[in-house]
């Protein structure tokens, strides 16, 4: 998805770190929902939840960015939007495109994230010894 | 001259020539011619008698013959007598009176001789009783010197003694008079001392009227303080409502803060919305932005109501800790108070006490004060006294000075009487007694 050059963004704060998302990647803003954790899954994943019929999977934003995973304290989660609308980050405050925030966000392509959770679940699950149960 | 010498000096002048004085041989030579002249006018008056002037020639010559016989055998007879009665004078003046005149006639010289006899023996009782008076006057005299010589050694004594009590006398009288300065001294000491005891009084009558004064304050003081435990208590239990409201208000303010969140929240979805619908949704994301700025405001002010009440809860409970704190303190003032009164208490009755001795001891002093004035007045007599006595003392230091004088010419006259009685001794050895 391409980060259309006026868009409005979305400031993240998350993991002590702000982050920018454009207002077209992220579908609804929420509170944090109970979470089913995965078994065996990495830290940035912090389990699956169900949102308006969907189960989303919950990704630790600032885990999933920083390399020494902090104890979470997130209170919201963003949902992004198409194609990656089974994804949601959770974030300590999302803050809309009028407000004021300090700090210089880094700004977050949905698919390079998606695409290094991808990444961490395959290395782990590699690593790990998968029983003929548990495979699909 | 005394008699005695001037016998002595007679004697020795007469001893020698008493045979022939010329007294007798007068008075013998008239014996003779008044014989002669009898003889010689009988022969011339009678002339019948003469029988011729021859035979007168012869009878006057026979009558002179005879008369011359006549008067020395006349003569003779009146001088022997008279001899041995100066014999015996002349012995008699020698100091001899144990002679005695041999008397064996019966005429005029043995009544001169008698009479001698009867003068001797008078002079010999005379002599022998001044002989015996003047061993008495003697010894009496020798009595008298070594008495007055004795007398005068006490009076000298005496004179010191006296002169000693003169000095004992002055320093008698100078004591008496450091005395008297002393007690004089000692009186105003007391007399001070009964001020003091005066002043003592009325401080202790004013401390112990302080003392009830300060246990009126300490019962008001009490009152007073359990009024401040009281509204103390009221303001506590007031502020614990302070409290409670402002758990509430964080209860509500919560509440506001959660909606606000919610708010927030749903002006971002309605913004994601918004940019989802285009150009389309433009206004709507407007719309969004202001909801959102609204909930962000009203959850800033949620957040300060919510800091305010937690301030207001904060500082309530710091109030109810002092309040609490401030409680026990008038707890324990109100303690403190009550002890001081009691103190005060004890305070006024000790001070009542005190009052009464020293009272007792103002009194006492008082009475001091005058018996210290009546040992000033009976030192002053002392003193006066002793000054009488000094001078009495010095006069009769002077008298036995005086006396002592007279005592020495005593003993002076004593001697010289002892002389003379002894000179008058020796004299009287001269006469012969026994």
């Amino acid at each position: 998805m391409e980060i259309l050059p006026g868009s409005s963004l979305l400031r993240l704060k998350a993991g002590g770190s702000l982050y920018a998302l454009p207002l077209e990647s992220a579908s609804e803003i929420s509170p944090l929902p109970a979470l089913t954790p995965v078994p065996g899954a990495p830290a940035s994943i912090l389990g699956l939840a169900e949102i308006r019929g969907r189960v989303v999977s919950v990704l630790d934003l600032g885990a999933l960015r920083a390399a020494a995973a902090e104890p979470s304290s997130c209170r919201e989660i963003v949902s992004l939007g198409s194609p990656w609308s089974h994804v949601a980050l959770a974030v300590e405050r999302a803050h809309g495109p009028g407000e004021s925030v300090s700090g210089d966000p880094e700004l977050l392509h949905p698919d390079r994230i998606v695409a290094t959770a991808a990444g961490q679940v395959r290395a782990r699950y590699r690593r790990a010894p998968v029983r003929a149960a548990e495979r699909p | 001259m005394p008699w005695y010498a001037a016998a002595r000096l007679d004697s020795g002048r007469a001893g020698p020539n008493a045979e022939g004085t010329p007294g007798m041989q007068w008075k013998l030579g008239l014996s003779f011619m008044a014989v002669a002249g009898l003889v010689i006018g009988v022969t011339l008056w009678a002339p019948e008698l003469a029988p011729a002037p021859w035979d007168k020639v012869i009878t006057i010559f026979a009558a002179l013959l005879v008369a011359m016989v006549a008067a020395w055998g006349l003569s003779s007879m009146l001088t022997r007598p008279i001899r041995g009665l100066a014999g015996t004078a002349s012995v008699i003046s020698q100091g001899d009176l144990t002679r005695t005149a041999i008397v064996d006639s019966r005429d005029e010289v043995g009544d001169l001789a008698r009479s001698f006899n009867l003068m001797v023996s008078s002079l010999l009782n005379i002599v022998m009783e001044v002989r015996s008076t003047s061993e008495q006057i003697f010894e009496s005299a020798q009595a008298l010197s070594s008495t007055s010589a004795e007398v005068n050694v006490t009076t000298g004594e005496i004179a010191h003694a006296a002169q000693r009590i003169a000095l004992g006398a002055e320093e008698q009288a100078d004591m008496i008079q450091q005395t008297s300065t002393i007690v004089h001294e000692m009186a105003e000491s007391i007399s001070e001392v009964a001020a003091g005891a005066q002043a003592a009084f009325r401080s202790a009558s004013e401390a112990g009227a302080r003392a009830k004064t300060g246990r009126e304050f300490a019962a008001r003081a009490t009152a007073q303080i359990e009024e401040v435990a009281d509204r103390i208590q009221a303001a506590a239990e007031t502020v614990a409502g302070f409290k409670e409201r402002a758990l509430q208000i964080n209860k509500t303010v919560d509440f506001i803060s959660r909606v606000a969140q919610q708010t927030h929240m749903l002006a971002l979805n309605a913004a994601i919305e918004a940019s989802r619908a285009g150009d389309e949704g433009r206004g709507f994301a407007v719309i969004a932005e202001e909801v959102r700025q609204l909930a962000d405001t009203a959850r800033g002010f949620a957040e300060q109501i919510s800091d305010l009440a937690e301030q207001i809860n904060t500082q309530a409970g710091e109030v109810i800790t002092a309040m609490q704190a401030s409680r026990r303190a008038s707890s324990e003032g109100r303690q403190i108070v009550a002890s001081a009164a009691t103190s005060l208490d004890s305070i006024a009755e000790s001070v009542l006490a005190a009052v009464g001795r020293v009272r007792e001891i103002s009194e006492v002093t008082n009475r001091q004060a005058e018996g210290a004035e009546g040992l000033v007045r009976a030192i002053e007599e002392i003193s006066r006294i002793a000054g009488d006595n000094r001078s009495g003392t010095q006069a009769a230091s002077s008298a036995t000075a005086q006396q002592t004088a007279s005592m020495s010419e005593l003993s002076g006259s004593a001697q010289n009487l002892a002389r003379t009685s002894d000179r008058l001794k020796e004299l009287i050895s001269i006469f012969k007694v026994r």
